[in-house]
C-alpha cells in the first residue's frame, strides 16, 4: 500500500524554485532516507507532506488523503525548524500532545522509549540539544503514528544519543509505522534506510537501495552522492579535493 | 471515554473517542497554568506588582469622595483593572509571540492539536491568574484598607475584572501576530503603559492635564474603567474621580466591545496572512 506519494511536484517561493518536478513514492513499512545538499528541496518536500505548505503544482498524498487536516492524526513529525514552549515540563508536553491524537501511547512508555523518564519533570529550557531532539521524537511518537516524517532528526545528537534514537525509531517501524527521514549523514542513511532517495535542485536524481547505490559495496556512497549532485565535478574542477 | 487495546508493539495504545474537545482544552489550560506558575518572574509580575502598587498608592489614602466612596475602593478598581488588562495583553501578546518566535506554533501546526485549543489554554490560564490577582487585591483592600462591600458587589467587581481578560485578549493577540516575535514585549509595553496612564489607572484623570482626559475618551481601557467603577461606586463619585460626566453604561460597553471586535479581526487577519504566507 502506498503511504506517501508526490507526483511531479513543483514549489516556487518568489524567485526560488525549491522543487522542480519531484516524484516520490513510499510504501507501508518502508524506511526511506532522503539525501541531498543544502537547498535540494528536502525540507520543502517534508513541509508539503505535512500540509504546512501547498505545492505550486503537482500532486501530494499522505495515506491516500490530502496532507494536513484529518490525516495529521495519523502522522508523527519532527520538523527541522521545530520549537518547544519555554516553561513546560517534558511530561506535561507529551501528555498534552498525546491527548490531541485519537490513539496514543501511554506517556510513561513514550518517555521510556525516548530515554526521557529521568527528565520527565524537567523544563524544556533545561534540556540539552540531544534531549530536545528526543523530546521532539517523543512528541512525534506519542500519537502512535502510521507515518513518521523526520527532517534531519539527529542533527544535534552525539553518537550515543544517535544510536539510541535509531533504536527507538526502528522499534516504532517494527510495530508497523512507515518512516521517511532527511539527513546529511550518508553513513546513517546507508545503515538505517531500506531505500535512499537523492534530491538535487528539487528533483529526484536517484532512488535505490544503499546496496544498489554503492554497487554492492564496490563504490563509496560519498563518491556516488557527490557524483549525483554535481559536487564531485565542481570540487575536482576547483581542486578542493583530491 | 478511553479504551485500551493491545497493539502489535510492546505497549498498549489508548484509543479515544474523537469529537470531545473539552477534556483536551481543560488539559491545555492545566498545562499553561503550570507553566505560568513555574515562571516566578511572570507570577511576580502579574500578581505582586498590582499588590505593591495598591499598597503604595491605595492604602495610604484615607480620604473619601463626596458621595462617601472611599478612595481606597476607587484605587482598588483602578489597580485591579491595571492588573487584569496587563495580564491579557502580556499573556496573549508576549507569550504567544514568544511561542511563534521559538517555533512552537509551527510544531503544533504539524499535529492534530488545533490553534483554538492552544489559544483556549492561554485564555484559561489568564482567567485563573486574573482571579488570583483580583482575589489578592480584594483581600488586601478589605483587611488592610478596611474596604467594605456586600458579597454581591465583591462578586460583581470580580466578574467584571475577570471579563477584562476576554475583552482585552484580542489586543494581546493582535500584538502577537502583528509584531515581530522579538519586538512583541517592547510593543506590548509601549501600548499598555500609556493606555493605563491615560485611562486613569495610576492617577485619577482629574489630577492629570485636560488633554489626557480628551485622549482617554477614545481608549478602550478608559471605557472599561468607567464600567468597573460603576459596579461599586455611585455615579456622582465616578464623575468626581474621573473628571468626566457619566454616560449610559451601554456607550462604554460599545467602545470596549467595538475595540475587541476590531482588534480581534485584525489579529485573525494577521494569523491568516501568516498561515497563507507559510503555505505559499
Amino acid at each position: 500500500m502506498t503511504v506517501l506519494e508526490m507526483c511531479d511536484v513543483h514549489k516556487t517561493y518568489a524567485e526560488v524554485r525549491a522543487l522542480d518536478g519531484l516524484d516520490l513514492v513510499v510504501e507501508r513499512g518502508e524506511i526511506v532516507a532522503v539525501l541531498g545538499p543544502n537547498g535540494a528541496g528536502k525540507t520543502t518536500a517534508f513541509e508539503l507532506l505535512l500540509g504546512l505548505s501547498r505545492p505550486t503544482s503537482g500532486h501530494v498524498e499522505v495515506l491516500g488523503q490530502a496532507p494536513g487536516g484529518a490525516v495529521r492524526a495519523r502522522v508523527g513529525a519532527m520538523l527541522q525548524s521545530a520549537g518547544l514552549p519555554a516553561q513546560t515540563t517534558v511530561r506535561d508536553l507529551v501528555r498534552l500532545l498525546g491527548r490531541a491524537y485519537p490513539r496514543s501511547l501511554p506517556v510513561d512508555e513514550v518517555l521510556e522509549r525516548t530515554s526521557l523518564t529521568g527528565r520527565a519533570g524537567a523544563r524544556v529550557t533545561s534540556l540539552s540539544g540531544g534531549e530536545r531532539q528526543r523530546l521532539l521524537l517523543a512528541l512525534a511518537l506519542v500519537g502512535a503514528p502510521e507515518v513518521l516524517l523526520l527532517d534531519e532528526p539527529t542533527a544535534a545528537m552525539d553518537v550515543a544519543s544517535r544510536r539510541a534514537f535509531w533504536r527507538q525509531t526502528r522499534a516504532s517501524v517494527a510495530e508497523g509505522a512507515t518512516l521517511l527521514f532527511a539527513t546529511h549523514d550518508l553513513a546513517e542513511a546507508s545503515a538505517v534506510a531500506d531505500r535512499v532517495v537523492v534530491l538535487h535542485e528539487g528533483r529526484t536524481v536517484a532512488d535505490a537501495t544503499p546496496e544498489e547505490l554503492t554497487d554492492h559495496g564496490r563504490s563509496d556512497l560519498e563518491d556516488v552522492f557527490l557524483a549525483l549532485t554535481d559536487e564531485w565535478s565542481s570540487a575536482v574542477d576547483g581542486k578542493a579535493v583530491r | 471515554m478511553t479504551t485500551h487495546t493491545r497493539h502489535h508493539g510492546p505497549g498498549p495504545i489508548r484509543e479515544r473517542r474523537t469529537g470531545r474537545p473539552l477534556g483536551l482544552m481543560a488539559l491545555a489550560v492545566h498545562t499553561e497554568l503550570r507553566a505560568s506558575l513555574r515562571t516566578p518572574e511572570f507570577a511576580v509580575g502579574a500578581v505582586a506588582i498590582p499588590l505593591v502598587l495598591y499598597a503604595m498608592f491605595g492604602l495610604p489614602n484615607e480620604s473619601t469622595l463626596p458621595g462617601g466612596t472611599s478612595v481606597r475602593l476607587a484605587m482598588l478598581v483602578s489597580i485591579a483593572a491595571y492588573g487584569v488588562v496587563s495580564l491579557a495583553i502580556f499573556v496573549f501578546g508576549e507569550d504567544v509571540a514568544g511561542d511563534r518566535g521559538r517555533g512552537w506554533t509551527r510544531t503544533l501546526a504539524a499535529t492534530p492539536l488545533q490553534t483554538r485549543t492552544y489559544l483556549a489554554g492561554k485564555v484559561g490560564d489568564a482567567v485563573v491568574l486574573a482571579v488570583l490577582i483580583v482575589t489578592a487585591l480584594s483581600l488586601l483592600a478589605a483587611f488592610a484598607g478596611g474596604v467594605e462591600l456586600d458579597a454581591g458587589s465583591w462578586l460583581a467587581l470580580g466578574a467584571t475584572m475577570v471579563s477584562a481578560v476576554l475583552l482585552f485578549s484580542p489586543l494581546g493577540f493582535a500584538i502577537a501576530y502583528l509584531a515581530r516575535p522579538r519586538a512583541a514585549a517592547v510593543v506590548a509595553n509601549l501600548i499598555f503603559l500609556p493606555l493605563a496612564f491615560a485611562s486613569g489607572f495610576f492617577f485619577p484623570l482629574g489630577e492629570l492635564p485636560d488633554v489626557i482626559g480628551t485622549i482617554a475618551e477614545v481608549l478602550p481601557t478608559f471605557h472599561f474603567g468607567q464600567l468597573a467603577y460603576r459596579v461599586v461606586m455611585p455615579d456622582g463619585d465616578v464623575e468626581f474621580w474621573s473628571d468626566t460626566a457619566t454616560r449610559p453604561l451601554w456607550i462604554h460597553a460599545v467602545w470596549v466591545l467595538g475595540y475587541a471586535v476590531v482588534l480581534g479581526a485584525a489579529a485573525l487577519l494577521a494569523a491568516r496572512r501568516e498561515a497563507v504566507t507559510r503555505r505559499g
